[in-house]
């Protein structure tokens, strides 16, 4: 599912320029589904044999190298074109805008904090980034394919905005 | 929620005043067919069509050929069962693309171009035939009579679990999901062969059914006497008969597709992702709504028109006429995908147990992804297929009803149905304009 290996390595460039990315999970496209665990118990009797009740969900491992403690308490000014803040707490996600845009060519910086452990995931682009409690992340990549791509978590399976490259 | 689902690619959202116009010509041309167009009916359906050269038919309808694509269905069902049963659970197993790319999206241009050979490459179909000749049995026999009034049920009953499975289910996109699915489906299936004879591929098998309505606006069709034809698409749409669970497998397929695009959508997600709401309940909830909508909303418009025009009509005399709106909802939202991720599973077929193999030599290629560059083209594309679609149903019902009613009062008949359908067409621009 890896559309752009030039946003991959673009993405590595600027992460190491910056010095504040987050451990980078290659892997990420091959990681199977992981839901929450409390999902199916109200289906309805009519889809019974359906039920995905044994599935066994493989739980992701915490990637063992050690991650660059914390960020900085100066966040240092980036030189992405495009911006998002995302925060995840109670299991509610808060962003300013559910859609945003960018253009092809454009680098497109994610920083996000959620109160659990958890693994940001953006569609198509296939970027992943580990999310530890509290802790604030980023990952930054460059645009190329046009369309509208999910952004979302991995572990509690939520959207967190699309985004839009046209 | 598509977290997780197949393609991680969405296309962008139509352009308003591409929704505005698409709207404005569905509407302004079906008024004027309405005002317009033929006051005699001129599709005749079964009757109709020109005969195929002898020769060319003999070779459609030899042993050989039958047998050459039975045996080709049989060889990719087992072939797709191997990545199934002993395949990686990850998202480069091909079987996800080969289920829900090449056979539920791939299965509608295969219809649409060769007409109803599902039913000749379903292998299920094929393993039960060859059971039977096995056992020397007439593979029509089942143990029970199935009733003329189960129908097309069962597989409108198979198509909202399939659209289950795909839009709703928790971990859609692992493995021992998909098995499981697909177990029951082969089951049961399989155990209503038993019972009910191979009729029940064609009434319970949702591939076959679904297949078989969109074979129906092909240009090849068998005329009353068997004799296989070329006509119109629209001429062998009408020969589409009804029969009951037809609306519902309609209105199945309709919805879901409808549903896809609405779950899609920034508000919906995020209200269904409220915590202490289950997801999965929200969407099953959701996903019945929307087909329980066109049914209900359907049914009404045709038991109206009987209403307004003369006593009998049945919601299933106009049936056939959502069939092009279904496929303009369905080019319109699988379009894109279909090229790209039917791409990608090609490539991927080619190492069905992410080993290494590459066994037709595809494995290296890359996804050509040319066509997201053009954005304005694929929502060209897409608001085409849903008036074009729109259109093709607008006529179709028109034709039906100056045969069913008298002069005059088939006019007043069609509103109702007009109604319903401008309705479902500006329904299906707005999913397009806002997701």
């Amino acid at each position: 599912m890896r559309l752009s290996p030039r946003g991959a390595a673009a993405c590595l460039a600027v992460v190491a320029l910056t010095g504040c990315g987050a451990a980078e999970t290659p892997a990420a496209d091959t990681t199977p589904t992981t839901m929450p665990t409390t999902m199916p118990t109200t289906m309805p009797t009519t889809m019974p044999t359906t039920m995905p009740t044994t599935t066994p969900t493989p739980t992701p491992t915490t990637p063992p190298s050690a991650t660059p403690p914390a960020v900085p308490t100066k966040t240092p000014t980036s030189t992405a074109d495009v911006t998002v803040d995302v925060s995840i707490a109670d299991g509610k996600v808060s962003t300013a805008k559910p859609v945003v845009k960018a253009r092809p060519g454009q680098t497109v910086r994610i920083t996000a904090v959620s109160d659990v452990a958890d693994q940001l995931h953006v569609h198509g682009y296939d970027k992943a980034l580990d999310l530890k409690p509290g802790m604030p992340a980023s990952v930054e990549f460059e645009t190329s394919t046009k369309g509208t791509f999910e952004v979302e978590t991995h572990e509690t399976g939520k959207l967190l905005f699309k985004l839009q490259v046209s | 929620m598509p977290l997780h689902g197949i393609g991680g690619r969405q296309d962008l959202p139509i352009p308003l005043e591409f929704a505005v116009t698409g709207a404005a010509v569905a509407i302004t041309l079906s008024f004027v067919i309405l005002a317009v167009a033929w006051r005699t009916p001129r599709y005749r359906g079964a009757a109709s069509g020109t005969a195929l050269p002898s020769g060319l038919a003999a070779v459609l309808d030899s042993f050989w050929l039958r047998w050459t694509v039975r045996l080709f269905g049989l060889a990719a069902f087992l072939y797709a069962g191997m990545a199934l049963l002993a395949g990686a659970d990850r998202l480069t197993n091909p079987i996800f693309g080969v289920v829900y790319i090449l056979v539920w999206v791939g299965l509608v241009p295969v219809s649409l171009f060769l007409g109803p050979v599902w039913r000749t490459l379903n292998p299920l179909r094929t393993l039960h035939l060859l059971v039977c000749r096995l056992l020397r049995h007439n593979p029509r026999d089942g143990l029970l009579e199935l009733s003329p009034r189960v129908g097309l049920w069962p597989a409108s009953a198979g198509i909202f679990a399939f659209a289950w499975l795909e839009l709703v289910a928790p971990d859609r996109a692992t493995l021992p999901v998909l098995q499981t699915w697909l177990a029951v489906y082969v089951v049961a299936v399989l155990f209503g062969a038993v019972l009910f004879g191979d009729r029940w591929f064609a009434a319970a098998d949702p591939f076959e059914a679904y297949a078989t309505l969109m074979a129906k606006l092909s240009p090849w069709g068998r005329r009353a006497d068997a004799v296989i034809v070329v006509r119109r698409p629209l001429e062998n749409l009408d020969s589409l008969t009804p029969r009951p669970g037809l609306v519902g497998l309609v209105a199945a397929l309709l919805g879901s597709t409808a549903y896809d695009g609405f779950s899609r959508s920034t508000l919906w997600i995020a209200w269904a992702q409220n915590p202490g709401y289950s997801q999965t309940l929200l969407g099953t909830v959701a996903l019945a709504g929307f087909i329980a909508f066109v049914l209900v909303t359907y049914s009404a418009a045709t038991v109206l028109a009987g209403r307004m025009s003369s006593r009998a009509a049945l919601p299933g005399m106009f049936a056939h006429s959502v069939v092009p709106i279904v496929l303009g909802y369905v080019v319109a939202h699988y379009f894109s995908l279909l090229v790209l991720e039917g791409q990608r599973t090609l490539i991927l077929l080619s190492d069905p147990l992410s080993n290494g193999w590459n066994v037709f030599g595809t494995g290296l290629l890359g996804v050509n992804a040319g066509l997201t560059n053009h954005p304005g083209a694929i929502a060209t594309v897409q608001v085409s297929a849903v008036v074009v679609g729109h259109l093709l149903g607008v006529i179709s019902a028109h034709d039906r009803a100056v045969a069913l009613y008298a002069r005059g009062r088939a006019l007043a008949g069609q509103v109702p149905l007009l109604v319903v359908m401008v309705a479902y067409t500006v329904g299906g621009l707005l999913l397009l304009f806002s997701t």
